[in-house]
């Protein structure tokens, strides 16, 4: 399901949810509560995201002319 | 002394001295460098200084029409490259360059490099600012042009892991310094923009001195950047350091570290974002619990029957317990498993239509009882008003008359008989009771008085 959008779509999802919420006079108890537990799911992904992420870094190596290869990178001398 | 041997005058002497160097073609179109001092610029305009190097030195004039054409004011200590001739001043019996032609050379070379192209490029429309594409807001994919060993790319990936960790990185390694770094930074940008994912390139490396940096002063890379379809960032050398590249580019920032400061959102100010949604969150469910508890009552006030109350407490009930949840699932929404979550959320699509329902059940059995005292009020006040109508047309009727001992008498042909005058003695005629009708027989008839 949902969970693989990445971090801008879950933003942008979830202000949608508040925005629909917000704004949803015609929403029934049951529809309103049902977007306000979305949107409390999409905090946490969110928060989730940005806690647990961890850079993700290739580079591109040049086989020849035309071909160019994907390979992990690890930058030297990295002390952190 | 023989007679007959040549004396020279001083003047024949320069001037055979100026014959010599002047048929010599080398002295007479050459190249010079050196560094200047002793300069000397009289009012004539004319520039006088000498050049010298470590063994050497020698007199080097240029004369104002030239000295006004120079691209630079040449002053003592620069390093120049003098173009000119040889020639020789008579006066002193100096020799001395004739410079037609004057430039920096060294870092001075460099300085005169970069204006030249960068007024070229200027004027093709390189740096216009409406060529400049904007930064997308969140970008996922970063290519990054940078040397793979340096600091610049350890500074940003490290700048990213800190403030937006959630992007992708792909680094093209370059050379970034050297003869050969133009060209491949040149290539890496044209190769960058083959690939359909990239949002953003960086393009740069740490500082250094003007030479390090000079690669991005070239025009190749110049026009690289120009026609790069991704927009581009360049992040080069210090604060104070300039160079075409970052004319050229879609943004500048001042060094590697800032760039990503540039290129991405910070992580605090997103969670403050995040947090403040969640606030908005639990504000709208507020006002909707509200709004549906303050309809509720409303609905339970218009219906009085006791036995109704049950109904709306176990709603009322229902509603409370809802609002728990709901509570219960902002302020633990964090600690909670998805598991927990999703259960909660089963429940409470499984409780909520119930709600519902019996909310609409209410309604209708207001209604059917409102529905059923308008309908007997009705037949009530009809039946009043024909009881009413009854009685006045029963007042009126003949009938009511007989009943009270009148009777009507009708000849033969049915015509009420009011006249005694009208029947003859042994006439047939009707007598019309309250109940049936009698035949009679007149005997005898009279008129009163």
């Amino acid at each position: 399901m949902a969970e693989e959008m990445s971090f801008e779509e879950t933003l942008a999802k979830l202000e949608e949810v508040v925005n629909h919420l917000e704004r949803g006079d015609s929403l029934t108890l049951d529809e309103s509560l049902q977007a306000f537990e979305e949107g409390i799911r999409l905090t946490r992904i969110c928060r989730q995201k940005l806690d647990n992420a961890e850079l993700r870094v290739e580079q591109l190596v040049e086989l020849d002319e035309d071909n160019l290869a994907m390979a992990p990178f690890e930058p030297e001398g990295n002390d952190t | 002394m023989d007679p007959t041997t040549k004396v020279y005058s001083v003047h024949e002497i320069t001037q055979i001295f100026r014959d010599l160097l002047e048929s010599e073609p080398r002295l007479q179109d050459l190249w010079i460098e050196g560094e200047i001092s002793n300069l000397a610029r009289p009012s004539s305009g004319h520039i006088y200084f000498t050049l010298k190097d470590d063994e050497s030195q020698i007199r080097c004039a240029i004369f104002r029409s030239t000295a006004s054409r120079l691209k630079f004011s040449p002053k003592n200590g620069d390093a120049v490259r003098v173009h000119g001739k040889l020639s020789i001043y008579d006066v002193r019996s100096e020799y001395q360059i004739i410079g037609d032609w004057a430039e920096p050379a060294g870092v001075g070379a460099l300085q005169l490099a970069f204006e030249r192209l960068k007024e070229k490029l200027a004027t093709e429309g390189l740096f216009d600012a409406s060529r400049k594409k904007p930064l997308p807001r969140f970008p996922q994919k970063i290519g990054i042009i940078t040397s793979a060993t340096g600091a610049a790319i350890r500074d940003m990936l490290r700048m990213l892991q800190k403030r937006y960790p959630v992007v992708d990185v792909l680094l093209f390694p370059t050379l970034v310094q050297g003869e050969d770094a133009a060209g491949e930074i040149a290539h890496a940008i044209a190769c960058m923009n083959r690939l359909s994912n990239i949002d953003l390139l960086i393009v740069g490396r740490g500082g250094g001195s003007i030479e390090d940096l000079w690669a991005f002063n070239e025009e190749i890379v110049a026009r690289a950047i120009f026609a790069s379809r991704i927009p581009i960032v360049s992040a080069i050398g210090h604060e104070t350091d300039f160079t075409i590249a970052d004319f050229v580019s879609d943004h500048r920032a001042p060094t590697p570290s800032a760039a990503i400061e540039l290129i991405v959102p910070d992580g605090q100010e997103l969670r403050q974002r995040i947090a403040d949604f969640e606030s908005h969150l639990k504000r709208s469910i507020g006002v909707r619990i509200e709004s549906a508890q303050a309809r509720l009552i409303a609905a339970r006030n218009r219906i009085s029957p006791v036995r109704q109350i049950d109904r709306f407490n176990r709603q009322q009930q229902m509603i409370d317990q809802l609002e728990l949840r709901s509570q219960r699932a902002t302020t633990q929404q964090m600690g909670h498993s998805q598991q927990q979550l999703d259960t909660l959320n089963s429940k409470l699509l499984h409780l909520n239509p119930l709600s519902q329902i019996q909310t609409l059940r209410n309604l209708i059995d207001q209604l059917t009882q409102t529905h059923q005292m308008h309908i007997r009020q009705h037949v009530y006040a009809k039946k009043q008003t024909w009881q009413m109508a009854s009685m006045r047309l029963n007042s009126l009727s003949p009938l009511g008359t007989l009943a009270r001992g009148y009777s009507v008498c009708k000849d033969l042909s049915g015509k009420t008989i009011t006249d005694a005058s009208t029947v003859s003695t042994g006439e047939e005629v009707e007598v019309q009771l309250l109940r049936g009708w009698l035949a009679c027989e007149i005997l005898k008839g009279e008129i009163d008085g």
